[in-house]
């Protein structure tokens, strides 16, 4: 890499260049079966440059196209947004040291051993209920990710992840039930029994189909269907967002905006978690940010460009959605901090609610404005603080920005969806929910 | 190169795979994005990649790779891990091999058009819609080319080498009133080349008149309705409720599911036909073959109210004993091919599409779309804008409009089909395991479907 940036450096103002590496290997079940095996590999060069004062971008899947790439980003540099920032100089290295990344167990596991586990998920879901249709995948991915910039800092890490997901489904006659659960995580230690343990209380629950009529009534979000509410946040805090005045958040620093149960953090310094990282993908240190404090709005995340812009320090959150993407605001991992009430007590409240575990068209409709509309894909209804079986044909719908406000209780642990959201049951005193006459 | 990939799957024939595939793709691409009066993103990317695939007693061992070195080597890996856990009896429908040699069939080639120029136009149509009105509080222009070459063979002796131009522009206008945030989108995509990016000034005009509406329009009040669909989400519609069950890979291996989608079956009235045809010439989701080298052709899913046709691979046609249809696609290298809708419609009906408001008290007009999701019978779609119905009027705009229901009771309900189909190409495209944006076209007339769940917040 440094003779790369010897190269980029005669020819540019400034730049950097950034690597990727990944080997992941998934082994895929479908309908109780082990149906395939992959083995795949991804390697991606990006070379960001600043010249005349502008930006430009490329990628390229391979390091012989160096010369290539620096042709191609002087020219869309001529046509570049103005850069509001430079490079960083150095990058701090107590993170590097601070944040476990990486286990050499994951990268060793053998496709034996994953097959194993897989066949153990089969055989645990087919115990609950034979009828069970199971889709599972076991995938194991080691990476490797460089950076290096003109002006003399550089940085890289290793990375692993082991995945575990399954999907459980039970069809009847016009009738289906669809249940998704996984653990994502960086060493290779973690228990698959909390898994067991929400799949079999979920079976369960899901039984009997209940009927419902339509009205406004206390909902329970968990932690796997609470990026409904969140997702107008991830987008309202963004610093490009901010910087546009589209967001409906802006200029509410300070301002109590929702429930103060509520408080919500980007933290990519957690030991193992999907989007930890010692320094985000421009070399700027990782850090626990506090988004939202007790309801009341802490920060807005940014980029370099972004920060700049708004006058303010970058935040750590310059993130890529791949190699093929220059940075922009992103959050790391998103942690809503856990509160004090358990799932049961939430239950045993409601007189008459829904439980709603998994829905419909997230993140479809206009995310922007806090509005949200999703049918309730998995969820439960809750009569005289019982739970009395699974709901269909459910709408629910909302401003999140609005109900976040009405939350009645935050459940006393929090789980990690995806790998990356740490999430606790949040409980509302009221939505709007349509259904079916 | 057809020596190249022909000598790595020959390399390996000693082996026991009973199909070998390797495809192998690189594309140059530009992307350029303007926010409100900026150039916000500009970039020119390149890739190289490919994939081997083998089949070996039933399983399947894939394997993918930047850069086109060692075929032979990743062809031996390919069947190596195939091979520990096949355990049965492989099946794929025969089909004739092909050796064809496939240019692009369009108009100005983006690759000669300078970068200039793209920005210059794309910039034009930014400040029609931040100019449009003094509401309008932001917007994008998102521009993407991408030029794909595709090389494919098989251990059957296909080799198809087939050249892929991609274009896409994306508008986005944000309008605002206080914390009133609305946002419209307009979409195009086409494989005709840079014609195609030219003259859309009325989109970008479009898409910023929408987004000021929007402002204007309340929250729908949930509940049940009789709608009708503009062309726009009814083919939304028929894509994701509908479409999606006629994949063969999702029920090939589960007989409950097969029992459910069986052909033969009644599905709505005797005017409702929907076609998926890759074969149609020039469209976003047309290919002469499908990522398995499988001739596309013109399949009927619903014929006259009866259920008759699905969506096939190799695999899932031989394991259901049905003919090939040419519909196993891969979005890249990465990827597998599985079974995916190409260009899927409603056939044309009789009824003047203003007579179908004719009798309806009240219901709503749902226009256009944000979005789509199914899982089997239940399905979900969003609507970019609507306007109540009132007795057979269209009167007040509304919004936040997202339908959901039962697929089956959806389809039966459709009582009227109006006769004004249209195939709508826009910049986005279908999503499914994991492989998003892939190419399609969707498209109808405008079509009633009465008793439809409206979800709203108040």
């Amino acid at each position: 890499m440094e003779q790369m940036i010897e190269k980029i450096k005669q020819k540019v103002n400034s730049g950097e260049l950034f690597r990727v590496n990944f080997k992941t290997t998934p082994v895929d079940y479908e309908m109780n079966q082990l149906k395939s095996i992959n083995m795949e590999e991804t390697e991606g060069w990006a070379l960001r440059v600043i010249h005349d004062g502008k930006i430009g971008f490329s990628s390229s899947t391979s390091q012989n196209q160096i010369d290539g790439m620096i042709e191609k980003t002087l020219e869309v540099a001529q046509f570049g947004q103005v850069a509001q920032f430079d490079f960083p100089g150095q990058v701090t290295t107590a993170n590097e040291e601070k944040i476990k990344l990486y286990d050499e167990a994951v990268k060793e596991k053998s496709i034996e051993n994953m097959i194993e586990t897989g066949n153990e998920i089969v055989k645990r879901v087919l115990s609950i209920n034979s009828d069970l249709r199971c889709d599972a995948g076991i995938s194991k991915q080691d990476g490797f990710i460089q950076y290096g910039n003109t002006k003399g800092a550089s940085f890289h890490y290793k990375k692993t992840m082991l995945s575990n997901s399954v999907m459980v489904q039970d069809t009847k006659e016009n009738d289906m039930m669809m249940l998704m659960e996984s653990l994502h995580w960086g060493n290779a230690d973690s228990s698959l029994e909390p898994l067991w343990e929400r799949l079999e209380r979920k079976i369960k629950w899901s039984e009997q189909i209940i009927g419902m009529g339509s009205g406004s009534m206390p909902v329970i979000f968990t932690p796997k269907a609470l990026l409904v509410l969140i997702l107008p946040f991830i987008s309202g805090l963004n610093g490009r967002i901010v910087n546009k005045k589209i967001s409906p958040l802006q200029d509410k620093k300070g301002q109590l905006l929702c429930s103060p149960l509520f408080s919500m953090y980007s933290d990519g310094t957690i030991d193992y978690a999907g989007a930890s990282a010692p320094y985000d993908d421009e070399g700027i240190a990782m850090q626990r940010l506090p988004l939202i404090e007790k309801g009341i709005l802490k920060n807005y995340y940014y980029d370099l460009q972004n920060a700049a812009e708004a006058g303010v320090k970058p935040t750590g959150n310059g993130i890529r959605s791949g190699f093929h993407s220059s940075p922009s605001p992103g959050v790391s991992n998103l942690i809503v901090s856990k509160g004090k009430t358990s799932l049961n007590e939430m239950i045993k409240d409601i007189k008459e609610g829904i439980i709603v575990d998994q829905v419909l068209g997230l993140g479809q409709g206009n995310v922007l404005s806090g509005a949200f509309s999703n049918n309730v894909q998995l969820g439960f209804k809750i009569e005289n603080g019982k739970v009395a079986g699974r709901i269909k044909n459910v709408m629910i719908a909302g401003n999140a920005f609005e109900v976040l406000k009405n939350i009645v209780a935050v459940g006393d642990k929090a789980r990690w969806v995806s790998g990356q959201y740490c999430f606790p049951h949040i409980y509302l005193k009221s939505l709007s929910v349509s259904t079916k006459q | 190169m057809r020596n190249r990939l022909t000598e790595a799957l020959n390399s390996q024939k000693s082996q026991k795979a009973d199909y070998i595939e390797i495809r192998l793709e690189n594309y140059e691409s530009t992307h350029i994005r303007f926010q409100g009066k900026d150039m916000e993103k500009i970039s020119s990317s390149q890739e190289m990649g490919g994939n081997v695939r083998a089949l070996v007693k039933g399983k399947w061992g894939f394997v993918t790779f930047n850069g086109w070195d060692d075929l032979k080597n990743k062809t031996k890996q390919a069947i190596e891990i195939a091979t520990l856990i096949g355990n049965q009896t492989s099946h794929l429908t025969e089909t004739e091999p092909a050796v064809e040699y496939l240019q692009a069939e369009c108009g100005r080639d983006f690759r000669k058009i300078s970068l200039k120029e793209k920005a210059a136009m794309m910039k034009q149509y930014s400040n029609i819609m931040i100019n449009y009105n003094s509401k309008i509080q932001s917007s994008t222009v998102n521009y993407a080319d991408r030029y794909t070459t595709v090389y494919f063979a098989n251990s059957e002796g296909t080799y198809i080498q087939h050249e892929r131009p991609y274009l896409s522009v994306h508008f986005t206008a944000i309008a605002r009133n206080g914390d009133d945030v609305q946002i419209a989108q307009e979409s195009t995509g086409s494989i005709k080349g840079y014609d195609s990016a030219e003259q859309l000034s009325p989109i970008a005009q479009k898409t910023a008149q929408r987004a000021v509406n929007l402002l204007k329009a309340s929250s729908v009040q949930g509940g049940e309705y009789t709608v009708i669909l503009d062309p726009i989400l009814a083919g939304v519609f028929i894509h994701e409720a509908f479409g999606h069950l006629s994949e063969a890979d999702f029920l090939y291996e589960d007989p409950r599911m097969q029992s459910l989608m069986k052909l033969g079956k009644r599905v709505g009235t005797s005017e409702l036909n929907v076609v998926d045809d890759g074969s149609l010439p020039g469209l976003l989701g047309s290919s002469k073959y499908d990522d398995e080298g499988v001739l596309t052709r013109k399949n009927y899913l619903i014929k006259e109210g009866i259920l008759s046709g699905r969506l096939h691979s190799r695999e899932t046609s031989a394991r259901m004993e049905e003919e090939l249809t040419g519909n196993a696609r891969a979005i890249s290298y990465h990827f597998k091919p599985i079974v995916r809708m190409t260009n899927t419609y409603i056939e044309q009906g009789k009824t003047p599409y203003r007579d179908l408001f004719n009798d309806i008290k009240k219901g709503i007009y749902a226009r256009q779309f944000y979005g789509g999701n199914t899982t089997f019978e239940m399905y979900t779609f969003s609507a970019g804008e609507g306007y109540m119905i009132e007795n057979g009027r269209i009167t007040e705009p509304i919004r936040d409009i997202t339908l959901t229901g039962n697929l089956f009771d959806t389809l039966h309900n459709i009582d009227g089909i109006g006769n004004d189909l249209k195939i709508i190409e826009s910049g986005g495209g279908c999503g499914k395991g994991g492989q998003q944006p892939l190419p399609v076209t969707f498209g109808s007339p405008h079509i009633r479907i009465q008793k439809v769940i409206v979800g709203g917040s108040r």
